[in-house]
């Protein structure tokens, strides 16, 4: 899954230990998101969209291939 | 905010001394095979372990568990360890047979408070850190499995036994190498 993770974080001049402490996460769990090495719980992401008051379909998005396998 | 940075430095003390007493049991666990299991390998590597924890800071990621979960673990696994080593003691003395049974099973007390202790922290790790235990215990099982199962195999075509204190080393060796590969699939 893609994600706009570090581009709005980025906006918001916020480092990932910032945002972990507002999402309630660990660092590690926000840098594996952005690497798109992990794909965060819907609670989380529907928290990381509340926190960048955003949608949460604004902010991931699924790869092509996903989609093509639904 | 001082508050908050002295816990954190404590935190990360105690994790520190935890992961130097980990990996002291492992070294120790082969020290104590090569000493013919007289268990001193283990005590010494465990407290030579925590020592260079305390005064060396791992360069490892580490899990952020919550407030004290270290320390939990830390004071049940060394109540654990003394439990054995009383059980031990006691079952040595000739005592009549319900005592005997009643000193087997002592170290299973503070043994189930030392399983509290992990599944208490666990629990509290976010989602991202608890796939990496889970992974890692799933690692760490299935080749502890395939190791013994490979062990009882060659002990069947000659291969000396060795004490059956080397499982558990053994076991948490393989969780820490399984443990390793998902931080590091993951980073």
């Amino acid at each position: 899954m893609k994600n706009r993770l570090r581009v709005l974080r980025a906006e918001h001049n916020w480092s990932q230990a910032r945002l972990a402490e507002e999402a309630g996460v660990s660092r590690q769990t926000i840098n594996a998101i952005e690497t798109g090495k992990y794909d965060p719980s819907l609670p989380l992401a529907f928290k990381l969209a509340e926190i960048f008051n955003s949608r949460i379909e604004e902010m991931f998005e699924p790869e092509k291939s996903n989609l093509a396998n639904t | 905010m001082k508050n908050t940075g002295t816990n954190d430095e404590r935190q990360s003390k105690s994790r520190n001394i935890a992961l130097g007493a980990a990996l002291g049991l492992v070294i120790g666990g082969g020290i104590d095979m090569l000493t013919n299991d007289t268990g001193w390998g283990l005590v010494i590597g465990i407290l030579a372990g925590a020592v260079v924890g305390y005064f060396v800071k791992f360069p490892l990621p580490v899990m952020e568990y919550r407030q004290g979960a270290m320390q939990r673990i830390l004071y049940s696994a060394v109540a654990f360890l003394g439990g054995l080593f009383l059980s031990q003691w006691l079952m040595d003395l000739d005592l009549a047979r319900p005592y005997q049974l009643v000193a087997a099973v002592l170290p299973a007390v503070p043994g189930a408070f030392l399983v509290y202790a992990i599944g208490s922290a666990l629990s509290g790790l976010d989602e991202l850190q608890r796939r990496i235990q889970l992974e890692a215990i799933g690692i760490g099982f299935g080749t502890s499995i395939l190791a013994f199962m490979t062990y009882g195999l060659l002990v069947q075509v000659g291969i000396s036994q060795v004490s059956w204190m080397f499982v558990p080393v053994v076991m948490i060796l393989l969780w820490g190498v399984g443990k390793l590969w998902t931080i590091w699939k993951y980073r």
